[in-house]
């Protein structure tokens, strides 16, 4: 069970939010096809959403749900382009960029019966400004006020200029509550959101199950098929993949790579994918001596942290298209590097040997002059943590280095990481559309999860530099400098990007998968 | 833990061995036990000449091989020989069903003895202290205890010793409370014999058939906890081999690969089922209340 | 007996708080806490000490154990990381663990009876061995490699039934009966061995004791004999055996439910740990001790009731 809920709090981190690229297979195959009205959905969660409460929710399952039941200011097209939702129109900014007017849809009604106005958005927005552990202040930190004037326009007044605040508006930080909800629930909103949206919130049974159903209110409901949805926890990625061939699920979030060739066999099922921009590797502790964020960083000491060259052996000797064949089943892109192939920022200049080089690992341990190294990893406790975990262990022990696995729950291993009491530790992130958002945090000396405790003066430049650039090509050309002193020094070791895919029931069409990752099935149904 | 009844015992010893040996000799089941538990122990002590290969040797051209002439069992997910590797997973098997029997007699019965022989103010205060412990379902305790401490084996060894502990206490205790009414400590105690001596000259002699039965149905149940554990993430941690941790990883492999889930065990009911039939024979002939 | 009543009672109390106490001081024993597995990918700092402030994590320890008891006491277990109350996700989550227990014990006990009393009557001829036999088999499978071995057979290779999940009672009988068959069957056959053991003992014991015997000596047929008397005394034994083995029994539903992915009492359990959940961990483990103690009560007065020496002596082991 430790394992199980390791796959979920770990894979809530590692997979969650954005990913690019267009997706196939995923299209509304419903062209042709009619569509029935009615019917009940039933998709499959690899782990449990946490509160359902825009202000304070952090999971990617989360979202899932949410993308039914609670509509955003703007939103994504399959192009990933931002579009209006309750939105009018895209926002008016003004010349000096301070001030972000946004018009609403008319017309638009709360699923209890209340109209969504102005002052409705106003009272969400300041919400997830200001309450307690709002995860959406940060999002909207550079946001100084919001008005509303009249009933379907709203001000936002920012202290400097921002221009992510769209993005941030498509997704939790743009969704606007129920204020009559509010008031009778408050800060327990959770309990029974209300929204707008093309289902409305009816019951959850926690760790089991949401139910969500068809809304009279949505402004939209004719688009509407199915009467009802019901987001089922399946932690064990194999009674997902069974629960979805046995036909109990139509729809299953993230199949494991174990169950994909079973679900490839069924005709009745299809699966749709959609390369993730996030990346996993390997974090290793350079100068997180006394904790994360207690400057100034020195070697810790380890032979790992002291020795570049048994870091560049370590890299050297583990086969990265191996890792994805014989841990992934194939179904992993391997990579080297913190901007994933898929992402308009990667730089295909950059050398990247995914085969190993054995020879030139034993020769690079030998020149490190460390006797016997010994690496301590720190891992997470599902399957495939420790699939993988053994696999580097193996390869590892050819080039002459004895990995020693320590298989560590979560959230133990986020407190071993932040405290710095860690040698090794594999973990990834789920990846920024920004190179900024992948790069900056893990390794400039001031980055909040710096936890490699690393600090090198010319990649702090490099990247502060990149922040204030202005062209794109000028923030490239940063970008690739910054990747390359990272792959020279390897505070941290990129192992490769993951894809996500999801197992569907062939009657069902109309469902999207974006390059977000996330399953949308509010116009879905079921073949008649 | 254990699921035997508590039996009073009070059997004149040496003279009886021979008589004890030719009654566990007649029971076949009890021999079949004592014969494959053996077998476990010794290869568990001799994995390193018995397994045809080392089981932390990877193969990643052979994965999840059928079993053939090389690998008699087939490989696992990462192209290891099974049948290698489960020999040394008998290993922590037996290494967490002994220690942790021992622990748990250890720490039981000292505190038993204590509890049921002076009784006074301390019998209460064990007896609630070992109710709070009983109130806590095993499996929780263990979980919580892996997160406190880190899984591994050693401290899953703790959790199902101090977890077999409350058990093994009342009955401890049990017997105490028997014992020291019986005549022979009567009469000890109006010789002026101390409670210490009492306790180690008398009670405590005269207990050791009944830890003995305990001992044997609280290893296999250790095993099993053990297996228990290490499925779960909280025991032995991979590579190190382990029935547990074999059919942990064996899991996502259920519908392609189903072997890999049903070796390891087997192991383990082959080994538990030694312990258990052992532990059966052996009550039977120390346990003069199933000869009536 | 009312004294006798009080006394346990007020040691019923005494487990309880110490129980209280160990869960509190045990969910704060883990590393890393509540702020860290909420604080999201980002664990943005301030996030992290608002959520630590917000759970009232910088107060010392005692005062927010004084305030979960405290509120515990008015019935309200505090809200968990989902923002649900406790005490809500709790009734949502026993009902299932309850159904599966039930039904285990169910089986158990059309397994395990029948079995016990055969042994204890036919003692010692081969339907004894083999029912002992048998017995010790089942005492020596592990539950999760039953389920496993279960799913391949009956899920993976035949598709008789599903692999995993669970359909509410109220939603559809059927589907929920076929979702808890292997789940209840895994549970059951290991406490079927302890019932059929302990049944066949106590069997034993009865039909070697003075009534039976009189009984017998008053000519009641062999049916009358063992089915009414002996039976019917061996089986409160039983029961009240059976009360003590509440603990094995979530301990055993932990495992299945893992197993067959159900989200029942074990799953909520073990997820509070994992997530730091400490409202939900504490409410949780308070409500099995209460309910172990609770059982264990009832198991003292049944036995006091029949057996009144035992008030001086203490209880069976």
């Amino acid at each position: 069970m430790m394992k199980r809920i390791s796959v979920c709090a770990g894979l809530a981190l590692a997979l969650a939010a954005a990913s690019t690229a267009a997706v196939t297979g995923a299209g509304a195959r419903g062209t042709g096809t009619e569509i029935r009205s009615g019917g009940t959905l039933t998709i499959a969660l690899a782990e449990e959403p946490d509160a359902l409460d825009p202000t304070l929710a952090r999971t990617f399952v989360g979202r899932i749900v949410f993308m039914h039941m609670c509509e955003k200011l703007y939103d994504l097209n399959r192009q990933l382009q931002i579009v209006p939702q309750l939105a009018a129109s895209l926002p008016k900014v003004s010349r000096d960029k301070l001030t972000v007017t946004i018009r609403l849809r008319t017309g638009l009604r709360f699923n209890d019966g209340t109209p969504l106005n102005a002052q409705a958005a106003k009272i969400s927005l300041d919400r997830h400004r200001e309450l307690t552990a709002s995860r959406r202040a940060s999002e909207l930190a550079p946001v100084d006020s919001v008005q509303a004037v009249g009933n379907r326009t709203i001000v936002l007044k920012l202290k400097q200029p921002f221009a992510p605040l769209t993005a941030q508006l498509a997704d939790r930080a743009g969704m606007i509550m129920s204020p009559a909800q509010l008031d009778k629930l408050g800060a327990r909103f959770a309990q029974e959101p209300v929204c707008v949206g093309p289902f409305r919130f009816a019951s959850r049974t926690a760790g089991d199950r949401i139910v969500v159903r068809k809304s009279p209110f949505y402004y939209a409901r004719n688009r509407v098929h199915l009467n009802e949805i019901v987001f089922r926890i399946i932690n064990e990625p194999s009674a997902a993949a069974q629960s979805l061939r046995a036909g109990d699920v139509d729809v299953v979030d993230r199949l494991a790579s174990t169950e994909l060739a079973a679900v490839r066999r069924d005709k009745d099922l299809r699966i749709v994918k959609a390369t993730s921009i996030g990346y996993q590797g390997i974090t290793i502790n350079i100068g997180n001596k006394r904790g994360l964020g207690k400057l100034p960083y020195q070697n810790v000491g380890t032979s790992i942290a002291s020795s570049a060259l048994l870091r560049e052996a370590l890299d050297a000797a583990i086969d990265r298209r191996l890792l994805n064949k014989v841990v992934f089943n194939g179904t992993v892109q391997p990579g080297c590097g913190p901007i994933a192939p898929v992402s308009p920022w990667f730089d295909k200049t950059i050398k990247c040997n995914l085969s190993r080089d054995m020879a030139r690992a034993r020769r690079l341990v030998s020149r490190s002059g460390v006797r016997n190294p010994t690496i301590k990893l720190m891992a997470n406790t599902d399957a495939v943590a420790l699939r993988e975990g053994q696999f580097i262990q193996s390869q590892a022990r050819e080039a002459g280095i004895n990995v020693i696995l320590e298989p560590t729950e979560f959230v133990t291993s986020l407190r071993k990481a932040d405290d710095g009491n860690y040698e090794t530790f594999r973990i990834g992130w789920s990846g920024r559309v920004d190179p900024d958002g992948n790069i900056y945090q893990f390794v400039h000396t001031q980055g909040s999860l710096n936890d490699a405790g690393y600090s090198n003066p010319r990649l702090d430049k490099l990247l502060d530099d990149a922040r204030a650039a202005t062209s794109t090509a000028e923030r490239k050309r940063l970008y690739s400098q910054a990747v390359q002193v990272i792959r020279r020094n390897r505070p941290l070791i990129y192992l490769y990007h993951q894809v996500t895919r999801d197992g569907v029931k062939q009657n069902v069409v109309g469902l999207q998968l974006f390059g977000d990752g996330l399953i949308r099935a509010q116009f879905a149904g079921f073949t008649r | 833990m254990s699921y035997v009844e508590v039996a009073p015992l009070v059997t004149p010893r040496a003279r009886r061995r021979r008589l004890l040996l030719r009654r566990f000799v007649r029971r076949p089941f009890a021999v079949l036990g004592l014969v494959v538990a053996l077998a476990f122990v010794v290869s568990a002590i001799l994995a390193p000449v018995v397994a045809p290969a080392n089981p932390d040797a990877t193969d990643f051209n052979a994965l999840l091989a059928h079993p053939s002439s090389e690998h008699l069992l087939g490989t696992d997910e990462l192209g290891r020989d099974i049948l290698s590797r489960i020999i040394w997973g008998a290993r922590a098997s037996i290494q967490a069903g002994v220690l942790a029997t021992l622990l748990a007699m250890v720490i039981a019965v000292p505190i038993g003895l204590v509890a049921g022989y002076y009784r006074g103010w301390l019998d209460p205060v064990i007896s609630r202290f070992t109710d709070v412990l009983l109130a806590f379902p095993f499996l929780i305790v263990a979980v919580g205890l892996a997160a406190i401490l880190g899984p591994s084996l050693l401290n899953a060894t703790i959790a199902l010793g101090v977890g077999a502990a409350p058990g093994l206490i009342r009955i401890a205790r049990g017997e105490a409370l028997a014992l020291r009414e019986e005549d022979y400590v009567r009469a000890a105690v109006a010789n002026g014999a101390g409670g210490p001596t009492i306790l180690a000259r008398h009670i405590l002699p005269n207990m050791m058939n009944t830890l003995i039965v305990q001992a044997t149905v609280t290893i296999p149940a250790a095993i099993i906890g053990e297996a228990t554990l290490s499925f779960l993430g909280l025991g032995v941690q991979p590579p190190t081999p382990s029935w547990g941790v074999m059919l942990s990883a064996a899991q996502p492999y259920i519908s392609d690969a189903p072997r890999l889930a049903l070796y390891p065990g087997l192991a383990v009911v082959c080994c538990t089922l030694s312990f258990n039939l052992l532990g059966d024979g052996l009550r039977d002939v120390l346990d003069p209340r199933t000869q009536r | 007996m009312g004294g006798f009543l009080l006394r346990k009672i007020g040691a019923a109390l005494v487990v309880l708080f110490l129980a209280s106490v160990l869960v509190f001081a045990g969910a704060r024993a883990i590393p890393g806490d509540i702020a860290l597995a909420l604080g999201g990918e980002e664990r943005n700092p301030q996030v992290i000490e608002q959520i630590r402030e917000k759970y009232g994590l910088n107060d010392p320890l005692p005062v927010q154990y004084v305030r979960w008891v405290g509120l515990a006491l008015t019935g309200d277990l505090g809200r968990d990381s989902r923002e649900l109350p406790v005490g809500h996700t709790i009734v949502t989550r026993l009902p299932l663990t309850l159904e599966l227990a039930g039904l285990s014990l169910l089986i158990a006990a059309l397994i395990g009876l029948p079995a016990g009393v055969i042994a204890a009557v036919r003692r010692g001829k081969p339907s004894d061995y083999t029912a002992t036999t048998i017995a010790l088999v089942g005492l020596s499978i592990p539950h999760f490699w039953l389920g496993l071995v279960l799913i391949i057979a009956f899920a993976v290779e035949l598709h008789w039934l599903p692999a995993g999940g669970y359909v509410p009672l109220s939603e559809d009988p059927v589907e929920n009966l076929r979702h808890m068959l292997m789940p209840a069957f895994v549970l059951g056959t290991g406490f079927s061995a302890v019932l059929m053991r302990q049944m066949r003992s106590a069997m034993l014991d009865s039909l070697a004791s003075d009534y039976v015997r009189t009984a017998r000596a008053k000519g009641l047929s062999e049916w009358a004999v063992v089915g009414v008397h002996a039976f019917r005394n061996s089986l409160i034994t039983v029961v009240t055996v059976l009360g003590l083995q509440l603990g094995a029994l979530i301990s055993g539903a932990v495992i299945t439910e893992q197993i067959f992915g159900i989200a029942g009492f074990g799953r909520l359990t073990v997820d509070a740990i994992t997530q730091r959940d400490y409202s939900l961990l504490q409410g949780v483990v308070l409500v099995a001790a209460a309910g172990y103690v609770v059982a264990s009560l009832a198991v003292d007065v049944v036995y006091s009731l029949l057996n009144p020496r035992i008030r001086v002596g203490g209880r069976p082991a």
